[in-house]
């Protein structure tokens, strides 16, 4: 089950207090905030106390998603939010650029994966961690959001909290400077 | 539309899928018939659209969630209980309205006897300092008979003690 296929039943089951439903949610759900957090704050137990924040306040404000619209802008905006919100914090606290943590490497793949698939994976994997490291939080939102989550512009817009222009620009300048550092410093 | 206002669009809603049928017939022929902005597509997908949205989706840690659970479980536990909210979570909501509802009524009603009481309690003591007024100018209304020079020397005897 992903976000798109909680139904507003289980959301009002959830509300009632039915720890079954929240589980359901969580685990159509928490995919999405954990692979956002992720790449936002590029730190495993940042991503992981991210999901464990959006959870708490999802469940204790459960009783006003009564339609799955408003739990689903909610959640996408919440995820992000928090997510840059420690990123924040995790940069003041150590005074340090967060780059991508390695352990992140040890991560749950999801799926059955094959030896050939790993390898792509792994190669593939170097280069996202190097282009999303490339990007100011806001302009790597709209990016993370946009190419890894599937979501269009209103919807990124509604997220962030933005007009879609403004989610327009900071696409396109984001690309503009990964164009600029894949071409020139030959990433691949 | 020139290779630059074309190479705008491509960059944006192009490769995501917010063009309208029209303007995406419109990118499409000029691509057809202009190579540089082609190899620009061409390199933008590759390079950078392609492998972001392959990049490999991670599974939160399954401990993850009895974490969750349980941080949440401990949140309630430290919450207060309130005794409404037991009835309340005990009965149909339709039996929760009639309680309230007779409990207004009820409410109302021991106003109303209440407010009755002290207004007989006030009206009793009213009539009970009128009869007394009426029995001092009663006492007042006797020095009437009393011829006036007796009167004044009453008065003076009280006054001067």
């Amino acid at each position: 089950m992903e976000i798109s296929d909680i139904s507003n039943e289980l959301l009002k089951s959830a509300a009632k207090g039915n720890m079954n439903a929240f589980e359901a949610i969580y685990k159509a759900s928490s995919g999405f905030v954990y692979n956002v957090a992720l790449r936002v704050t590029c730190d495993k137990e940042d991503a992981e106390e991210t999901v464990q924040e959006v959870f708490i306040k999802l469940f204790e404000g459960l009783k006003d998603f009564q339609f799955k619209s408003a739990f689903k802008t909610w959640i996408y905006r919440v995820s992000v939010n928090t997510a840059l919100n420690l990123r924040k914090k995790a940069g003041s606290r150590a005074g340090r650029q967060v780059e991508f943590d390695e352990s992140i490497a040890n991560s749950e793949m999801s799926g059955e994966d094959n030896v050939e698939k790993i390898i792509t994976d792994n190669s593939n994997r170097e280069i996202v961690d190097k282009m999303i490291g490339m990007l100011s939080p806001d302009y790597r939102a709209c990016i993370v959001l946009r190419e890894m989550q599937g979501l269009s512009y209103e919807e990124i817009a509604k997220a962030l909290g933005l007009n879609i222009n403004t989610v327009r620009t900071r696409l396109k300048r984001a690309r503009e400077i990964l164009a600029k550092e894949v071409l020139v410093n030959e990433l691949q | 539309m020139n290779c630059n206002k074309i190479r705008d669009i491509i960059i944006t809603d192009y490769v995501d899928n917010e063009l309208d049928g029209r303007t995406r017939e419109e990118i499409e022929l000029h691509l057809s018939s202009c190579s540089a902005c082609r190899t620009f597509k061409a390199a933008l997908v590759s390079y950078i659209s392609e492998p972001l949205r392959s990049a490999p989706v991670f599974t939160p840690p399954v401990a993850l969630w009895y974490k969750v659970r349980s941080e949440i479980e401990r949140l309630e536990d430290e919450k207060p209980v309130f005794i409404g909210t037991i009835i309340s979570s005990l009965f149909p909501k339709w039996v929760n309205i009639a309680a309230m509802a007779s409990l207004v009524v009820i409410t109302s009603l021991a106003g109303n006897i209440l407010a009755h009481n002290i207004w007989v309690k006030a009206s009793q003591q009213s009539v009970a300092s009128a009869s007394a007024e009426e029995s001092d100018s009663t006492a007042l209304g006797e020095l009437a008979d009393i011829p006036s020079e007796q009167v004044a020397k009453i008065y003076s005897n009280i006054i001067g003690g």
